[in-house]
């Protein structure tokens, strides 16, 4: 079964420009999918209309089999978890265990439950030290990883990342990119993560490229770094990927790699 | 004439239970003309330095002389205005200083702080606008209206039209997307090519790398390295002591270099890697 | 901006900061009552003494408690000003030529400016040891009983703790705002009415985009954690009475009596 279904949807603010174009994907349980695009591309859009923030012009959401409606919206949100781009503007508690505790207590979970799953969940993001503390105290990295918290504590089949790294510095993205690895990896999730983050596309399974609310490409990480479409897009390559083209072409490797780790280990086997 | 910083000291909210010591006797020069990247985690005091080249922020002790003005501690000084217009500072997400209802109005709003009468400002913001690459058809458009990265190449001219000596700009292109980001970086460049002085705070070690002179690395309010941008990224232990990831090329560098690779420490761009790779291969063969 | 003490939460270990809110806001409710009764002087020590103990408690400083006060001071010397003008009774104190200082506008004054000290030690002591989070919880539960009659009790906690949340993010935009803005030539002290005006704009209109842009975020974001107002919700935090702040309470309640016994007989 599908985590997500989406088919030809079609949005527009104010009725004018259509932001979304028809657009039809579908991402697999357990998959980890990014989606690239420029500025403007559409892309947060459609996580808003995932979650039913926004409301179709026309077409069909459906998350895990159920068709988001109106009535079903609430419980859809149960299953997906959202984490957005500014680290500010959802922190929700005074300090990190009130945030955690945010959704657990609109999800009516029951009080006496709530410490452990706090703390646990604190555990997995690394922020166990923090539980006290107030959000000002915290860098934008440590936001976000109580915002992973806070999702991984109502345990959703789906995680959408909304350019949740953007605002980050390299420290922050990194230590970001890798909690999302393990949502993946660890807790089996479905990630579906909205980036322009060429070292996190390079690190999914399944990429969605879309342009000016158009998928414009879809494939995997190396599908489409190597298509040729993103420098034409103006959107960089990895360095590891851009890199071994240029060992390819010099005939020093075999293929192009996705990571420095892959093409340092081919290098030495030719040393 | 460079910048020089002496002793710089700097205490938040003194004898109040928040006192803070952000900067702890900064010893700097920044030299004219060059693009100087003041690098360093968030905490290390990267913003109240910079605070200080415009005078936002009076020293608490110890000293700094820029473009002529020498600021000193309690500092009550008429001409600080003056050196505001000498030395712009541009901060992060400038975008949110925007409020006029259109983008002349907007850019002219710093002009006419100085001084300058509605013709003059109006004069000055025609000039600037295809500095940051935008054209005269912006100008009765309101800022509101544009995309993010456009936004913030108005809030950028909002301090070029003053024409500063010295531009400084923290995170300018934090939340842009990479396009936006390089278009950004490019901008800075030309206007360095032009004269200015450019300071940047950055996170970004590919921005240092690729478009800057002189790092000075901060830690815990005091100066831990200043050096030419070579010899910065020639030592990569300094980037890794104070938790910075170094860019990928010399991630791959010294990945290479643990697996017995032997590879000189000048060599910092791709061709000269690949060339130093190929002869390495070559020679096994 | 950094140094504003008003309504700033200490995380300090003491026995007032380990008291239930609903406690601490009812005691506070009850010395403010106090303070408005008319007991005169002996009345405000009654009530002076109870907020030093208070004071004592909470391990905070004598010192912050009175910066607290800071804002006020411009307000208290207007005060001083028309009164020492208009008040023309009592007897005189200071005769320079014509004019003379009359008793009745000292008093007046120090009464005022008494009754505003006490109120604002009071809060403060509240704020600064109490989490605002706890605070809220505190004000939802008293108001629990009047949701019946149509208050939405939770409502306006959320919002109340929303908005406490947001100061510092708040206060750290307008200082960031203020600085952008002083670095294209803007003079907040100096300069003509206009040019005045134009520099309150430049700080206030970014200010209000920022903040509906963040409350749009804030919005999405809390919706999209599952949070619908008309829905039931468990919580986290419990509050529990013990025999402190039953105490507290009493103590409160003692000297509230006292001020009304002494306003009586006076």
């Amino acid at each position: 079964m599908d985590a997500i279904k989406v088919e030809n949807l079609t949005f527009s603010y104010n009725q004018e420009k259509d932001v979304i174009k028809n657009v039809s994907f579908s991402i697999p349980k357990g998959s980890y999918t990014t989606i690239v695009g420029h500025n403007g591309s559409g892309k947060s859009t459609i996580a808003k209309l995932l979650i039913g923030l926004l409301e179709a012009k026309s077409g069909k959401i459906e998350v895990l089999g159920q068709q988001l409606t109106e009535k079903t919206v609430f419980d859809i949100r149960s299953n997906i978890g959202i984490v957005f781009q500014n680290p500010d503007n959802q922190f929700i508690g005074s300090t990190v265990a009130d945030d955690i505790a945010f959704g657990l207590e609109n999800h009516c979970v029951p009080q006496e439950k709530m410490d452990d799953i706090i703390q646990n969940v604190a555990k997995q993001v690394h922020m166990t030290k923090y539980l006290n503390s107030e959000p000002t105290k915290l860098s934008g990295g440590q936001k976000q990883r109580v915002a992973i918290a806070g999702v991984l504590a109502i345990e959703p089949e789906i995680v959408i990342f909304d350019e949740s790294t953007s605002m980050l510095d390299p420290q922050g993205k990194a230590v970001i990119n890798k909690e999302i690895q393990k949502l993946h990896d660890n807790n089996n999730m479905t990630v579906l993560s909205i980036t322009h983050d060429m070292e996190e596309v390079a690190q999914s399974e399944h990429v969605i490229v879309l342009k000016q609310g158009q998928v414009v490409l879809e494939g995997s990480p190396k599908e489409i770094f190597s298509s040729g479409e993103l420098e034409n897009m103006k959107l960089h390559l990895p360095f590891a990927m851009s890199f071994s083209q240029k060992l390819v072409k010099e005939g020093l490797l075999s293929d192009s790699r996705l990571t420095l780790e892959e093409v340092v280990e081919e290098l030495c086997q030719l040393k | 004439m460079s910048i020089k910083v002496n002793k710089l000291e700097h205490i938040y909210s003194k004898g109040t239970p928040f006192e803070y010591k952000a900067l702890q006797g900064i010893d700097l020069e920044i030299r004219e003309g060059k693009v100087t990247a003041i690098i360093g985690e968030t905490g290390s005091g990267k913003s109240t330095l910079v605070q200080h080249l415009n005078g936002l922020l009076i020293p608490t002790a110890g000293e700094l002389e820029i473009c002529g003005f020498k600021i000193l501690p309690l500092l009550k000084n008429k001409d600080i205005k003056k050196l505001r217009k000498e030395v712009g500072l541009v901060f992060q997400f400038p975008e949110y200083q925007l409020f006029e209802e259109t983008i002349e109005r907007d850019i002219a709003f710093g002009p006419k702080n100085f001084g300058a009468t509605e013709e003059e400002a109006k004069e000055l913001v025609k000039k600037v606008l295809p500095l940051v690459g935008l054209d005269e058809s912006y100008l009765e458009r309101s800022p509101f209206e544009l995309s993010g990265g456009q936004k913030r190449r108005i809030a950028i001219a909002g301090i070029l039209v003053l024409d500063p000596k010295v531009l400084v700009l923290d995170e300018p292109a934090a939340g842009l997307d990479p396009k936006g980001a390089s278009d950004m970086m490019d901008l800075f460049i030309r206007l360095n090519k032009e004269g200015k002085t450019i300071i940047l705070v950055s996170h970004d070690m590919e921005h240092v790398m690729k478009y800057c002179d002189d790092v000075v690395v901060l830690d815990d309010g005091k100066v831990k390295h200043a050096s030419d941008v070579k010899t910065f990224f020639e030592h990569p232990e300094w980037m890794v002591q104070i938790g910075i990831n170094p860019p990928a090329i010399i991630r791959l560098k010294m990945m290479l270099q643990e697996k017995g690779w032997n590879i000189p420490a000048d060599c910092l761009d791709e061709d000269t890697l690949l060339e130093v790779i190929r002869k390495q291969v070559k020679n096994h063969e | 901006m950094n140094n504003v003490a008003l309504g700033r939460y200490l995380p300090l270990d003491s026995t007032i900061h380990k008291m239930d809110p609903r406690a601490k806001i009812a005691m506070m409710f009850m010395i403010i009552v106090a303070v408005f009764i008319p007991a005169g002087f002996y009345g405000y020590a009654v009530i002076g003494l109870t907020i030093l103990l208070c004071l004592y408690l909470s391990k905070l400083k004598v010192g912050y408690a009175l910066r607290s006060m800071k804002p006020m001071i411009i307000m208290m010397v207007f005060l001083l000003i028309v009164n020492v003008l208009v008040l023309k009774t009592g007897y005189p104190l200071l005769t320079i030529g014509k004019f003379s200082i009359y008793s009745d506008a000292i008093f007046q004054t120090l009464y005022i400016v008494i009754r505003l000290m006490l109120m604002i030690i009071c809060t403060t002591i509240l704020t600064a040891t109490t989490k605002p989070l706890d605070l809220t919880l505190g004000i939802e539960k008293i108001l629990k009983p009047f949701e019946k009659i149509g208050i939405p009790g939770h409502i306006i906690a959320m919002m109340i703790s929303i908005a406490l949340r947001f100061i510092p993010t708040l206060i750290e935009e307008t200082q960031r705002i203020m600085n952008a803005q002083a670095s294209r030539g803007v003079d907040l002290e100096n300069g003509k009415l206009k040019e005045k005006i134009m520099a309150v704009l430049s700080l206030i209109v970014p200010l209000f985009i920022s903040s509906f842009e963040r409350a749009d975020q804030l919005a999405n974001a809390m919706e999209a954690r599952g949070y619908n107002p008309s829905h039931p919700r468990t919580r986290y935090k419990v509050l529990k009475m013990t025999t402190i702040d039953y105490l507290g309470m009493v103590v409160s309640a003692v000297c509230l009596i006292v001020c009304i016994v002494i306003g009586v007989v006076l």
